[in-house]
């Protein structure tokens, strides 16, 4: 009893600095959002199928460096290909660096060339807030279960050089395929690195 | 030498005098590249380094950003036999934007590495560098700069004369030491660690014979005991300002010092032995200063004295609380530090000049008899054991004696090494220590080498690094100043987690409150 109320005053004190981040292992937490159509969009409705979280804003250097080297776009085709769902969620405030309506979202998919499933909206910072999102990019990557198989950086350079692209090990590329192969992720948490997401 | 000849040379040294040549120009970030001489010299070895001004509002990363950013990073390119060390990381501010925390800096800031010199330099010496950083405000953008410093070959190197200010962070960081709390917080803590004080082992005898001296005397009027009482507290207090004062001049002086900082000097160390050895002979009666220490629980003077030598007394020790405050005390202008020292002062004074001024609390202290003699030998004996204890502190700071280090496999403590470990998965636990420091060597010897503290270590791979402030050593300093610190015993716990905070353990460890911390450890 008295070790249970010593570990409940513990976790009191230390439950509030982790901020109840998701974990990896657990179930990812469903949300709710709309796209670019206006359409609503949940986690829950992908359950069968891998899904990426993708944090993004065009304004950040990190993120620039793997759209203006393909990097990312070329990771978005892939996936998309063997199998997975890519959600692409913007949480830049409106009025901060990154944020776009629909039309303006529309025509820097188009410049890009983002293949994205979709992007999704998420200008009060929501969802960004209960994934505990910090940086963009910020990644994570759910099982067809539902489960959180990785959460952290896209890669192993924490550097906006795009000439840092080539050579790096890709986190995200590594969990989906070690987890279609049926293994368990060998690095499913990373410190992501970037730009602050703009709440 | 023609005069032709002399006009290249000549353009150097004027190179040289503005030894901060500046190449590259941003919007928000300046990069400079400064030495702290301008002239080289075969072998001498000298600090070259790139300082980076910030537009007001916007910031540049320390080594470890944070939750975002990305560390400023340097790429020397020196002549051959030229070599640069690591970054020096100065001290870094912490930058809060919930629910973002990240380490940056701010107005002007140099990292420097330490320069090789080859012992055959042909000059002149061109250093290059190749600076890549992010500066951010609201939004960040990439910067990047290639700058380069030339400097001529003499036969020594002449010393810049504003190297220290070259070098300087300005405004100077007030913090990660920024420490949590407020003023009237820290003076709280500061009388609740000065009354604690009175217990620690290194204070208890001392005071002790005060209260000795006390019963002897007991016949004398309260007026009397209760000037004696006063007196004290005199002493005591006057200790305290004295050291406050010291500190506050050491400070403005440039010197990173703190709580117990004379210890860290071996001539102090031998003169506090030899003053506890005759304090202990003299309790064993083998010889009598008669007068003298008589005199101590006696005239004014005396009693005065012996609050003086309570505070000598008690700095090899740190109470609960302490620490927390002192860090506040030192990092503060010159009058919050003062009334943190003085609540400290007062906290440990008043219950003695309560019993002192109170008759019917001096009623309660026993009558003099038989038993004094007995306890004035249990007290010579801890006097003598203290003594000892700073002799060996002497031998070990003279380079005399080695410790027999048992228990944990621990490694000297460096910032580089405790990234290192984290980048590998590694808890890690930091003891920053000093032999001096008793409370420091109780927490070692008994809680950090209980065997179930040392199997849970072991289960969990922790890391164990020692930081030792026994000598004084600025990178020790900064670390605490890190943690908001200026005293030792520190611990702080790192947990394998990247992401995760590092966590700051109480002064007095027991068995149960590490298996606790490492215990949430496993959490995440």
């Amino acid at each position: 009893m008295k070790k249970a109320l010593a570990a409940l005053a513990a976790l009191m004190i230390v439950s509030p600095l982790m901020a109840k981040d998701p974990e990896v292992g657990k179930a990812a937490p469903d949300f709710k959002l709309t796209d670019l159509m206006g359409k609503t969009r949940n986690l829950s409705e992908f359950k069968g199928k891998y899904v990426v979280l993708e944090w993004v804003n065009h304004g950040c250097p990190f993120v620039m460096k793997h759209y203006s080297s393909g990097n990312m776009q070329a990771l978005q085709k892939e996936s998309v290909g063997k199998g997975a769902v890519w959600l692409s969620i913007a949480s830049s405030a409106k009025g901060k660096e990154g944020y776009m309506d629909e039309e303006e979202w529309k025509k820097a998919l188009v410049q890009h060339g983002s293949a994205p499933t979709a992007v999704l909206l998420d200008a009060k910072g929501k969802v960004g807030k209960l994934y505990g999102a910090k940086t963009t990019p910020h990644m994570f990557v759910v099982d067809p279960a539902g489960v959180l198989i990785y959460k952290g950086a896209i890669d192993d350079r924490p550097t906006y050089e795009t000439a840092d692209v080539a050579g790096a090990k890709n986190y995200v590329r590594q969990a989906l395929d070690e987890s279609l192969a049926g293994k368990p992720v060998s690095e499913p948490s990373t410190q992501s690195y970037g730009c602050s997401v703009k709440y | 030498v023609t005069r032709r000849s002399l006009f290249p040379a000549f353009l150097l040294l004027l190179a040289g005098t503005l030894a901060a040549e500046k190449v590259s120009e941003r919007p928000h970030v300046e990069a400079h590249l400064v030495a702290d001489v301008l002239s080289v010299a075969p072998g001498a070895a000298f600090r070259a380094g790139v300082r980076l001004i910030h537009e007001a509002g916007w910031h540049t990363y320390y080594k470890e950003p944070g939750d975002s950013g990305m560390a400023t990073r340097v790429d020397w390119d020196l002549p051959k036999g030229f070599s640069a060390g690591p970054i020096e990381w100065p001290p870094f501010r912490k930058h809060v934007e919930p629910p973002l925390t990240t380490n940056v800096y701010e107005g002007a800031v140099t990292l420097a590495s330490a320069v090789t010199v080859p012992d055959a330099p042909s000059g002149p010496v061109v250093l290059r560098a190749k600076v890549t950083w992010l500066e951010c405000a609201e939004i960040c953008l990439p910067g990047k700069a290639d700058l380069s410093l030339t400097l001529p070959v003499e036969k020594t190197a002449r010393p810049h004369p504003d190297a220290a200010a070259l070098f300087a962070s300005t405004p100077p960081p007030e913090g990660p030491a920024a420490p949590a709390g407020s003023l009237w917080l820290s003076v709280a803590l500061a009388f609740l660690g000065g009354m604690l004080l009175n217990l620690m082992p290194c204070v208890l005898p001392v005071l002790s014979l005060k209260v000795l001296s006390l019963i002897k005397g007991a016949g004398g009027s309260p007026a009397a005991a209760r000037r004696h009482g006063l007196l004290y507290s005199a002493g005591v207090l006057a200790s305290f300002w004295a050291l406050a004062g010291l500190l506050l001049a050491l400070r403005a002086a440039g010197h990173g010092l703190g709580w117990g900082f004379q210890l860290q000097s071996p001539v102090f160390v031998g003169m506090l032995a030899a003053l506890f050895l005759v304090l202990a002979l003299n309790l064993f009666g083998l010889f009598e200063i008669g007068a003298s220490l008589t005199r101590f629980g006696g005239g004014s003077a005396g009693a005065f004295g012996s609050g003086v030598l309570a505070v000598v007394a008690a700095t090899p020790c740190t109470a609960p609380f302490m620490g927390a405050a002192l860090g506040y005390a030192v990092s503060r202008p010159a009058p919050e530090a003062f009334a943190v020292f003085t609540s400290l002062g007062l906290g440990m004074a008043w219950p003695y000049a309560a019993l002192t001024a109170s008759p019917r609390l001096m009623a309660l202290v026993p009558k003099p008899g038989p038993w004094m003699l007995w306890l004035k030998k249990v007290l010579g004996v801890l006097l003598l054991g203290t003594a000892l204890w700073l002799g060996w502190v002497l031998a070990r700071q003279t380079g005399l004696a080695r410790s027999a280090e048992g228990g944990l496999a621990w490694e000297p403590f460096s910032e580089e090494r405790v990234v290192e470990l984290r980048k590998a998965g590694r808890p890690v636990f930091v003891d920053f220590t000093a032999d001096w420091c008793l409370t420091c060597k109780v927490n070692e010897g008994t809680a950090l080498r209980d065997p179930a503290v040392l199997a849970r270590f072991k289960e969990l791979n922790v890391a164990p690094l020692k930081a030792d402030w026994t000598n004084n050593d600025p990178a020790v300093t900064r670390a605490l100043a890190a943690q908001g610190r200026s005293s030792v015993p520190l611990y702080v716990f790192h947990p394998a987690d990247p992401s995760a905070a590092p966590r700051v353990l109480p002064t007095l460890l027991t068995r149960g409150i590490l298996l606790e911390a490492l215990q949430n450890a496993d959490k995440e």
